[in-house]
């Protein structure tokens, strides 16, 4: 029986759980890093490179090591421009989280919107996983504004005008709309009406 | 016997001087090199004409004897006592073709990208 021989250092494109590890692969390198823990980050850089890639030797020069994790790090971004990920605020580290979360996060976020198991979650594409989630984000505020508008709270009471005013649920920046491009000053005539009366003199000072 | 005494003392040596070459380094111990040369050399602010030699020059003026060793004992995968058997010249010369093999420039600018 032939058995299909692997290219060494063939890359691929991974599935959500792959992604996933990665992702917590590059925060925990990025915290060593800071540490100064530099034996803790190349052993990281490995674990990314033998998710990518199959048939890695750890002896190779460390350039080709960096080749390789940087080739695995974008041929795994997202091909589109998802505007969720465009968002600057910058989340403070929260108490629930632990180095390994981000699986159980997308598994919990599908299982709890779609009713998926664990292998439809683990097999999805990276841009299917990031486009479902914008879009269940933007479901949840959509609800969030309506239910707002329907709470006493969304309508502040000012007491100089006695007035109640309808206060809208804050959305995040990545939601905002898009500022429109400044428009260019339009030239305008004056009417012939509106101009001085009298004759006008040009005051020429070269003469 | 004079003669084959003689051959093998020249191969004993060019033997003993091929051990003593600076290896490419693979990632652990080139993150380890960096981290000594970090503070040394600023890649940010580095004129891309600068002359070998003066880069060079640059370098050892900063290390102190201790951070030299333990930059040549990385590059060449001896330790402490083997190095001291070999003449400066061999030792400086494993530590220059160790920093030109291993692409030093580039080392520090992907070790700097890390600790940003």
């Amino acid at each position: 029986m032939k058995t299909l021989k692997k290219q060494p250092n063939e890359i691929r494109r991974l599935t959500l759980r792959g992604w996933a590890a990665i992702d917590d692969l590059n925060k925990g390198i990025e915290s060593a890093a800071k540490r100064g823990e530099w034996i803790l980050v190349s052993d990281l850089i490995y674990q990314t490179i033998d998710i990518g890639c199959e048939n890695f030797d750890r002896n190779s020069f460390w350039m080709d090591a960096i080749e390789i994790y940087n080739r695995i790090l974008q041929l795994n971004q997202p091909t589109k421009k998802f505007p969720i990920l465009t968002s600057k605020s910058k989340s403070k580290p929260m108490p629930w989280e632990y180095e390994g979360r981000s699986w159980y996060f997308w598994l919990n976020l599908f299982a709890e919107n779609y009713g998926w198991n664990e292998d439809q979650v683990a097999s999805l594409e990276i841009d299917s996983a990031i486009g479902l989630y914008q879009e269940i984000e933007i479901s949840a505020q959509l609800r969030d504004e309506w239910e707002w508008g329907l709470s006493e709270i969304a309508y502040e009471y000012n007491k100089s005008t006695k007035k109640s005013h309808f206060k809208p649920l804050p959305r995040p920046d990545w939601m905002k709309p898009i500022a429109s491009k400044a428009e260019p000053v339009k030239k305008t005539k004056f009417p012939i009406a509106m101009m001085p009366a009298g004759v006008i003199e040009i005051l020429d000072e070269d003469k | 016997m004079k003669i084959s005494h003689f051959l093998h003392r020249i191969k004993s040596r060019i033997i003993k001087k091929k051990d003593f070459e600076a290896q490419v380094l693979t990632l652990p111990e080139a993150l380890r090199l960096a981290s000594i040369l970090n503070s040394k050399i600023d890649v940010e602010t580095l004129d891309p004409r600068i002359d070998a030699v003066d880069f060079i020059g640059d370098i050892l003026d900063k290390l102190s004897p201790e951070e030299y060793i333990d930059c040549v004992m990385l590059l060449t995968r001896e330790n402490e006592e083997n190095i001291k058997k070999h003449i400066s010249i061999e030792i400086l010369t494993a530590l220059i073709e160790g920093l030109r093999k291993n692409q030093v420039v580039t080392l520090l600018g992907f070790y700097k990208s890390l600790d940003k």
